[in-house]
């Protein structure tokens, strides 16, 4: 791989990676408060849905002049700001669902055998819910991959470039380079996340 | 059970074999013939064909060899949206359409039928009165807020509305709990009476089979292999295979099966006086009768038009030459429609080994001894016994 | 252009143009999902290799992200609002064929089984039973779906298609804030109405039943 190529890549992953790490931190814990407060779950839900729907270049339109104030309106932080928001709702409504549909026997079950509410969270409900939250994982960083490609056109770097400049010198070869390696990572991630995923599964018994 | 069955078949199998593409052989050579108005039920463990050969009748399924008569005509010579809309179809999944109200799904086959708006009303209408769901309530409701029963009773009147000659049941009350399951088959076993519908009725529960069936047809490994009433099927079963499952070891439940009536009872030389015999003759009577008793013994006493007036304990220390109506006391007694379980309980509270029977008007007609029962069992145990109805 | 010479009117006209790209796309990738999607659901089918096929391609399809796939159509077949809307109906097939088939499995076996069990000729059946129970699903995919298209649209306005990408990108390379959100506002805006509006018509399929 050329050299260039490779440093795409590398800062392709970097960003797709650091802004789905910071999701996690954000959007898991949220998920938990949310938990037995089904209006904050609502409201929540309903913001970041709203913000799913405007699409990345939207969003980076918008985005650009409030944070050329404070002189970072293009390049890897509104790109990282864009992949951390997409990335909140799948993973925030994983979490959710997950720790919902815990099976309530057993919360019975970890109640009886004297465990307090915090304890049944960490050892009984997270776990049981982190193949779900893995799923979230695995779509925020696929999507992400896709919103990162396009961050090429606010100087964020990455494999999108190619595809960009390839596009405006009409140059095939370009193109080509950039949406083939960018798929190629996407899928990876895809798949490398899915087997996680269903590890993970098998270790909690939900394997169907 | 008293149902009247013609011998005129209805439905006709003949050497039916079903191979499925993965190589199974679902049904091998199956014959059985189905009577109009009559009840049959489809009976085996798991895999038996039972299923596929009730779906085999409304061509769901297309057999690979044999054919199928219904009313004489052969099933693959007919149209199949149109022989299936001469049969109900009745499933454990239940099958309503959720995205219809209860008076829709009822509506299907009448509007497929062709037939004119205010028949189709009607007809939905009465076809859920018969289950129990009057339309004016439960029309306009949804699949989605009825509980199981109640969805298998809209399914029911789905299957009756087409008006068809024959009603096919596969495991319809097996998603139920047990308590539903045994209301809607006491229904459907009253609709049967009011209806005269010929039904093929599959099940896994053999209960439910000796109740609901005029026959039962015992299924395994693909083949029939015994077609008989349930007291057929009990008191003589094919094989062993047979006896184990509808257990022909248990008398008491064959007992079920048999009335009064048809066991044969004691009509002569009976322990019987009038009210105004002295105990003496009670005594002689009571013992050139030879009858055995339990502790104690007793004489029967009859009016003059010789209906049952009760019973007197010889033992009463009473002088001879008294009456022995002196020591009269209602007597326990069956009538000769009953079953013969119901006899047997009634011996057992009363503490009594015999039992008079007797007709609507307290007539004596015979005694029943538990002697006469234990012979019936006796002749089960050594196989030689079949009883059928007369 | 600059924001002075950047009227209502083009706004509009852009809006209007950027719609239509969608609308195109979409329809046309609709007719090719819901052809496929109930080809491939059918029960002769059940096994052989073409429904596999079709699941795999899904899989993989929805992982290749927007921009990849105009850069590829743009290498194969040039430049233009047709390519563009090519690219878009390319985008939008997988999402709407994914709920298409997942719409159509999901109808329960014993509904259809009653429904054939009952004399319902199989056509009837499709028609009166099946499809309108798989119409959540494939509503929800049809939302989806446009929602996506009005941002790749907004993409494809680089590859020649026109539409308000071509103001947020202008805006981009000549750093004039103002033209960009005189683009970037409007497709939000469009992609978030057009979220809300057949979420709408999604929930009155749903609620039904």
């Amino acid at each position: 791989m050329s050299q260039p190529l490779l440093a795409a890549l590398l800062r392709h992953l970097y960003l797709v990676g650091v802004a789905v790490s910071l999701a996690v931190l954000v959007a898991v814990p949220l998920g938990i408060a949310c938990s037995g407060r089904p209006r904050l779950a609502a409201g929540l839900l309903y913001v970041n849905g709203l913000i799913m729907t405007i699409p990345s270049v939207a969003l980076y339109g918008i985005m650009m002049p409030i944070l050329a104030l404070v002189g970072r309106g293009i390049g890897m932080v509104p790109a990282m700001i864009a992949l951390f928001l997409y990335s909140q709702l799948p993973m925030l409504r994983n979490t959710i669902v997950g720790l919902r549909n815990v099976d309530p026997a057993i919360v019975d079950a970890a109640q009886g055998m004297g465990m307090n509410r915090l304890r049944i969270l960490f050892t009984v409900r997270l776990p049981l819910a982190f193949p779900l939250i893995m799923a979230g994982i695995r779509s925020s960083a696929v999507m992400g991959v896709g919103v990162a490609a396009i961050a090429a056109y606010i100087g964020a770097g990455g494999l999108g470039t190619y595809i960009m400049l390839g596009i405006a010198n009409s140059n095939r070869e370009l193109i080509l380079t950039g949406a083939v390696t960018t798929t190629l990572v996407a899928l990876a991630l895809d798949l490398s996340l899915g087997s996680v995923q269903r590890i993970l599964e098998r270790r909690v018994g939900m394997s169907k | 059970m008293t149902n009247t069955v013609s011998r005129e078949t209805h439905i006709v199998l003949e050497n039916i074999w079903k191979r499925f593409d993965n190589g199974s052989v679902a049904v091998r050579n199956l014959s059985l013939d189905v009577f109009r108005g009559e009840t049959l039920v489809l009976i085996g463990p798991s895999g038996c064909g039972k299923t596929t050969t009730l779906r085999l009748v409304n061509r769901l399924v297309e057999p690979s060899e044999g054919r199928i008569l219904f009313d004489g005509e052969n099933t693959m010579d007919m149209n199949p949206d149109k022989l299936r809309q001469r049969m109900g179809y009745v499933i454990q999944g239940i099958g309503l359409f959720p995205h219809m109200t209860v008076e829709d799904n009822v509506s299907v086959v009448p509007k497929l039928k062709g037939l004119d708006g205010r028949t189709v009303k009607e007809t939905a209408a009465r076809c859920l009165d018969l289950v129990g769901l009057p339309v004016q309530a439960w029309g306009k409701r949804w699949p989605r807020e009825l509980s199981g029963g109640q969805r298998q009773r809209v399914g029911v009147a789905r299957a009756l509305a087409g008006d068809p000659e024959v009603i096919l049941m596969d495991e319809p009350f097996g998603a139920l709990d047990p308590l539903t399951r045994e209301v809607l088959q006491d229904e459907l076993l009253a609709l049967k009476e009011r209806l005269g519908k010929t039904i093929l009725f599959v099940t896994h529960d053999i209960h439910e089979a000796m109740k609901m069936g005029d026959r039962v047809a015992i299924m395994r490994g693909g083949e029939l292999v015994q077609a008989a009433e349930p007291l057929a099927l009990l008191s003589c079963p094919a094989d062993n295979f047979v006896a184990d499952f509808v257990g022909s070891d248990n008398h008491l439940a064959m007992f079920s099966f048999v009335k009064v009536k048809d066991v044969p009872l004691r009509t002569e030389n009976l322990p019987v006086v009038t009210a105004e015999a002295t105990f003496a003759e009670a005594r002689s009577v009571v013992e050139k009768s030879g009858v055995r008793y339990g502790r104690k013994r007793f004489v029967y006493i009859l009016d003059a038009e010789g209906r049952v007036m009760g019973y007197a304990d010889l033992e009463s220390g009473r002088n001879p030459s008294d009456p022995v109506r002196i020591a009269l006391k209602a007597a326990p007694s069956v009538a000769r429609e009953s079953s013969v379980h119901d006899a047997l309980l009634r011996m057992v509270e009363n503490g009594v080994i015999n039992l008079l029977v007797v007709d609507e008007n307290r007539r004596m007609k015979g005694l029943l001894t538990f002697g006469d029962l234990n012979g019936l069992i006796e002749s089960q145990r050594k196989g030689d016994g079949c009883i059928s109805k007369p | 252009m600059y924001l002075e010479t950047v009227s209502a009117d083009v706004i509009l006209q852009l809006t209007l143009e950027h719609l239509q790209l969608v609308l195109s796309a979409c329809l046309a990738a609709f007719s090719v999902a819901l052809a496929a999607g109930i080809w491939v659901t059918r029960p002769s089918m059940r096994g052989r290799w073409v429904p596999r096929a079709v699941t795999q391609f899904l899989f993989l399809g929805q992982a290749v992200p927007s921009l990849a796939i105009i850069g590829l159509v743009m290498a194969l077949l040039g430049t233009g609002a047709a390519t563009a809307i090519f690219a878009l109906a390319l985008g939008s097939l997988v999402p709407m064929l994914r709920n298409v088939i997942a719409g159509l499995r999901g109808v329960p076996e014993p509904v259809l089984d009653a429904a054939r069990g009952n004399g319902m000729p199989p056509v009837t059946v499709f028609w009166k039973v099946e499809l309108p129970l798989a119409l959540p699903a494939i509503f929800a995919g049809i939302r989806t779906a446009v929602v996506i298209a009005v941002g790749t649209a907004a993409l494809s306005s680089q590859i020649g298609a026109g539409g308000l990408g071509s103001l947020i990108f202008t805006g981009m390379a000549m750093f004039d804030m103002p033209l960009m959100l005189a683009g970037a506002i409007p497709t939000a805006l469009l992609a978030v109405s057009a979220d809300k509006i057949l979420g709408l018509a999604e929930a009155r399929f749903r609620g039904k039943w």
